[in-house]
């Protein structure tokens, strides 16, 4: 009996829906979301498909007034 | 992304959550903390996308990830993303050349000579004398001379 994750079951699904209007000049623009970070919605968060690593800087974490010492 | 080396500070785990106005989804992800600026917030690699099970749509510029009310979908604008890319590579350009300036500052100064004099600086050479170029007028304006010019 195979162990499912909570999310297998959703399917993923691009389509026409997902199509703008316009597509400008694909693989030339970065993702870049907006997800919330602890408690504040950051406007550049870039999805870097590439990376091993999420990373983010001691800058960052002191806008979220993040203390170092709290780590 | 900048080919520079980068010595994370710590780590740090954060909970980030994508969200629209229905549903939402919310991990607590682990985070390399550096110290260098960029032009981002922060940077979501392979194990953000592995833990949220996210797909990313690069032509659209949309991610999808599976959440408690069904797909959400993230969206962002080709203006954002245009200007987010001009800014890092303008950055990268800046870093890249005040990398460049600083390397050729220390190559400079590791090619200066000591300080200690030595023929081709700009010394007065010996025997010389100053003459006023004015002789009414006693301020500082003098030429100096060789001092074995014939007086003409």
């Amino acid at each position: 009996m195979p162990q499912y994750l909570s999310w297998s079951s959703t399917p993923i699904t691009f389509d026409r829906e997902d199509h703008p209007d316009k597509v400008v000049a694909p693989s030339v623009y970065p993702l870049v979301v907006d997800p919330i970070i602890v408690n504040a919605r950051l406007s550049k968060v870039l999805m870097d498909g590439g990376s091993t690593l999420n990373i983010i800087y001691l800058e960052t974490l002191n806008l979220l007034g993040i203390n170092r010492a709290q780590l | 992304m900048r080919g520079k080396k980068a010595l994370p500070v710590g780590r740090i785990d954060l909970p980030v959550c994508f969200s629209t106005a229905a549903n939402f989804r919310k991990e607590t992800l682990t985070f390399e903390l550096v110290g260098f600026r960029g032009t981002y917030h922060a940077m979501i690699g392979r194990p953000g996308y592995a833990k949220f099970m996210a797909i990313p749509n690069y032509t659209y510029l949309k991610l999808k990830m599976p959440g408690p009310k069904g797909v959400i979908t993230v969206s962002s604008s080709y203006e954002h993303a245009y200007e987010c890319d001009v800014e890092c590579v303008e950055y990268g350009e800046a870093v890249e050349s005040s990398a460049e300036l600083a390397s050729k500052l220390e190559a400079l100064a590791a090619e200066a000579p000591e300080p200690k004099r030595h023929a081709g600086s700009f010394e007065p050479a010996e025997g010389t004398k100053k003459i006023p170029l004015d002789s009414n007028n006693t301020d500082d304006k003098a030429l100096t001379i060789s001092a074995d010019l014939d007086p003409k």
